[in-house]
């Protein structure tokens, strides 16, 4: 046990890092309703509350749909399309993910109809922005059927009937996960619909919290997580099919990319028209938008310290989130199974709330005079508050990978009078290498991109990038916007592109 | 040895997040924190220049459009007990006033804002150039709209405006309650209610969405209205000769401000005639507080503004009285 102690405290520091900002934010909520019960009905079913649900809940669910048409041709073209539609299918999925939502929506803004048909454009800019979800669980599906399954459908039945009959029930888990992980995204999301006029619960939080009602300290944070409440039920409900997605790829169903069934060219088109569709068009428009090269160079210029603030928090978050998530995953191997599976539900549940939540819970948390250096610094609580967002999800990316390497590697590395951290370095991490740059180059991509929680932690001088973004946008200056967004956009390409070319020279 | 393994790697992290929050965390005996409701496009140029004169370092906070000033002074109210921001810069005056009758601001009477008009000074705030409410269309109307009062026949819909819980919306609205007194404020907005106005989130949505063409007339403030204006678009100022409201933008040092010397120095250059001049160079819309009565002053984005010139100077003692009669029921019309 005492040899455990170590792993136990991170694994403890860990938990107190992700719940008391949230323990400490429900026990006020829970006092201020039990003391004046009529909150529960006027946070959660006064009717300007029920606009706001039933907005998000159509957008979650029209998003999901959306994004699976969109998703599941991409998906069948990464795993079966031709060399050259595969590459690009890789590329196409990445893009967008690597590109805040409310970018997507920014060439939206201004187009007719959106103001009296807010629904349709916020779903299509959602779908735009997490299709890839859909198309990389789809196309992880389908290259990981077994192979001799595939062959004898094929051999008993028509193409058509073998994929929608016998495949389909392999496939379809995978393609209702990534809808319901879709769906939960959507739940969540606050800067793109309130752009676009559709109504949601996180800017209606927000705006709840900062209302010029003079309230008692902490009422209007404790109101706020009153009308959070039901958002983590709401995101669970969606995330259930990816569970049972997760499962279905974590049985005993690997193999090899098959030599029956091919992706047509015809469908390689119609996967490439969506891919054009999205990324390239938002490309497009952003471009289309630039003014002058010396207005450009002005408007990127002017926000000089965001930039740099952007650089410096994501890197920064990117790295702890990515390698305390392999700490803790690699500290968690030697835990009985019960002990692993508490400490991984208890760190991936506070990633069910929703962020805007997430954020007042930790003002809350941290403004008190212990925490005067981090709260009083630019760029403490941005980081901070990535952390608390992200390391769900870096734990997340990460599980399959470490739960897939043998242990023994580096115990005989040890046994060989290797140190411990050198038997990791050199026998365990190379053979991550390719999922740490995966997860490195994501969660810097979405630390680069976040909005919802540093709109609400960054201190004074520390401005991101999305910040500007999200105010030239109400402000409609479009070739700002513009140059802005490629900017974030160019810095998460390379982002990847550093990630997996320092994985390619390292190997 | 796998003890020292995990401590090795806890140690490195924990170095280096000392290192960076160290490195993140200013000392420099020149730093001074601002909190700005300015709009973050037009300010941080001033700010940089602002910068240069005083030799300070200067860490700006800026409000999100969508929560415009209100949300600063709720984090302002939310810091009270260990404030970390040590002047306020306001877009609108009404915000300053409240936390002014709170007990959030220090007093301060600066040498540079002493030819600033009286109504436009407090004994712990300072008036920094003025923008209007405006009432804008996307074509020229061929009937008359003489004031925003007129607003709620239902012929003339749709009609929009910005929440009027926050910034220049907010100040408006107090002000029409200053002059029409409550009771017919009240009911002008019930009435707007009715003839189903649109509540956008921001003023600039409220000129764009008139430029569009999706409203028939806005009110908007008129740095949103030449802003939409340089971009090009089809958007008529209507030159109404009554009920024009001036919303002066306002300069405060906070009480417990951590750099209070830092802060004064600040707060003069904020005042000083020389940054309004500066202030309504760099945004359009904006006039100075100093030359009200100058027929000049009210040239601004190559539009001519003087019909406000005859605005009438209310009485900003009285608003924070005003608001607190107005909040709850303008919250309960708009919900």
């Amino acid at each position: 046990m005492p040899r455990r102690f170590p792993s136990l405290f991170a694994t403890g520091a860990l938990l107190f890092f992700l719940w008391a900002p949230l323990i400490q934010l429900g026990a006020r909520a829970a006092i201020l309703a039990t003391q004046n019960p009529s909150l529960w009905r006027e946070s959660l079913f006064s009717s300007a509350s029920r606009a706001v649900w039933v907005g998000t809940l159509e957008l979650c669910i029209l998003t999901a749909i959306v994004a699976t048409i969109l998703g599941v041709p991409v998906g069948f073209c990464l795993a079966r399309g031709p060399k050259i539609a595969r590459f690009v299918a890789a590329i196409g999925c990445a893009l967008p993910l690597g590109v805040p939502p409310v970018i997507v929506a920014a060439p939206f803004v201004s187009a007719r109809g959106v103001v009296d048909f807010p629904l349709p454009f916020a779903v299509w800019t959602l779908a735009l922005s997490f299709y890839p979800l859909v198309a990389l669980a789809t196309g992880a599906a389908i290259a990981s059927l077994p192979r001799g399954e595939e062959e004898a459908a094929l051999l008993v039945s028509s193409a058509r009937r073998a994929w929608f009959g016998v495949l389909g029930r392999r496939i379809w888990p995978a393609i209702a996960g990534g809808a319901g992980a879709v769906a939960a995204l959507c739940a969540w999301e606050m800067g793109a619909p309130d752009l676009l006029g559709q109504p949601s619960f996180g800017m209606s939080v927000y705006r709840a919290l900062n209302s010029p009602q003079v309230l008692a300290p902490g009422e209007g944070a404790a109101r706020a997580a009153l009308s959070g409440a039901p958002v983590p039920l709401l995101a669970l409900l969606f995330l259930l099919p990816s569970l049972r997605a997760l499962r279905s790829f974590s049985g005993d169903t690997q193999g090899s990319p098959t030599l029956i069934s091919k992706f047509s060219w015809f469908g390689a088109g119609a996967a490439g028209l969506i891919l054009g569709l999205s990324p390239g068009w938002i490309l497009w428009e952003l471009v289309s938008s630039l003014e002058s090269p010396a207005a450009t160079w002005n408007a990127i210029a002017a926000n000089d310290d965001a930039l740099v603030n952007t650089l410096l928090s994501a890197t920064f978050s990117a790295a702890i989130l990515t390698f305390g998530a392999l700490f803790l995953l690699i500290s968690w191997r030697r835990w009985p199974a019960k002990g692993r599976a508490f400490a991984l539900a208890a760190t991936l549940l506070p990633g069910l709330v929703a962020p805007i939540v997430v954020g007042v819970a930790l003002i809350e948390w941290w403004n008190r005079a212990l925490f005067a250096p981090l709260y009083d610094s630019s760029l403490g609580m941005v980081i901070i508050g990535h952390a608390a967002r992200f390391f769900p999800l870096a734990l997340a990316l990460l599980w399959a990978p470490v739960a897939r390497l043998n242990p023994d590697l580096g115990s005989a590395a040890q046994n060989l009078g290797a140190s411990p951290l050198r038997a990791l370095f050199s026998t365990e991490i190379p053979l991550l290498s390719l999922a740490l740059a995966a997860t490195f180059a994501v969660v810097w991509a979405l630390c680069a991109g976040e909005l919802s929680v540093t709109v609400l932690v960054h201190g004074p001088g520390g401005d991101t990038l999305p910040l500007p973004i999200f105010n030239l946008l109400h402000a409609g200056l479009a070739a700002d916007v513009a140059a802005l967004c490629l900017l974030l956009m160019a810095l998460c390409g390379a982002a990847m592109g550093l990630a997996f070319g320092v994985v390619r020279k390292w190997r | 040895m796998k003890k020292s393994f995990f401590f090795s790697i806890f140690s490195l992290c924990l170095c280096a997040s000392v290192v960076f929050f160290s490195a993140c965390q200013t000392k420099t005996d020149n730093r001074v924190v601002l909190y700005c409701s300015v709009d973050e496009v037009y300010a941080k140029p001033l700010i940089k220049q602002l910068e240069l004169q005083t030799g300070l370092q200067i860490d700006a906070l800026f409000d999100t459009e969508a929560t415009k000033t209100a949300g600063l002074a709720n984090r302002i109210r939310a810091e009270r007990a260990r404030g970390r921001a040590d002047v306020f810069w306001s877009s609108a005056l009404l915000q300053t006033l409240l936390m002014s009758e709170e007990g959030l601001l220090e007093p301060y009477d600066s040498l540079n804002a002493r030819d600033l008009p009286p109504q436009f000074r407090g004994k712990d705030w300072a008036g920094v150039g003025t923008r209007a409410r405006v009432l804008v269309t996307r074509t020229p109307q061929s009937f008359d709209v003489a004031t925003v009062a007129h607003l709620t026949g239902g012929s003339l819909k749709p009609v929009g405006i910005s929440n009027v819980q926050f910034g220049t919306a907010s100040d408006w609205a107090t002000t029409l309650a200053s002059r029409w007194g409550t009771p017919k404020t009240l009911h002008y907005f019930r009435a707007l209610k009715t003839s189903d106005v649109r509540v956008l989130p921001g003023n600039g949505d409220v000129a764009r969405q008139t430029a569009q063409g999706v409203l028939r007339f806005g009110v908007t403030d008129s740095d949103d209205y030449l802003a939409l204006q340089r971009q090009g678009k089809s958007l008529v100022l209507m030159q109404t000769d009554k009920d024009n409201v001036l919303v002066p933008g306002a300069v405060s040092i906070l009480k417990n401000a951590p750099h209070p010397e830092n802060a004064k120095k600040l707060f003069d250059a904020i005042v000083s005639a020389q940054n309004e001049t500066a202030l309504t160079k760099q945004m359009p819309g904006v006039f100075s507080l100093r030359r009200l009565n100058q027929k000049s002053n009210w040239q601004s984005g190559g539009v001519d503004f003087s019909f406000l010139m005859n605005t009438p100077r209310d009485n900003y003692a009285k608003w924070p009285q005003t608001w607190r009669q107005i909040r709850e029921p303008l919250n309960q019309i708009f919900r």
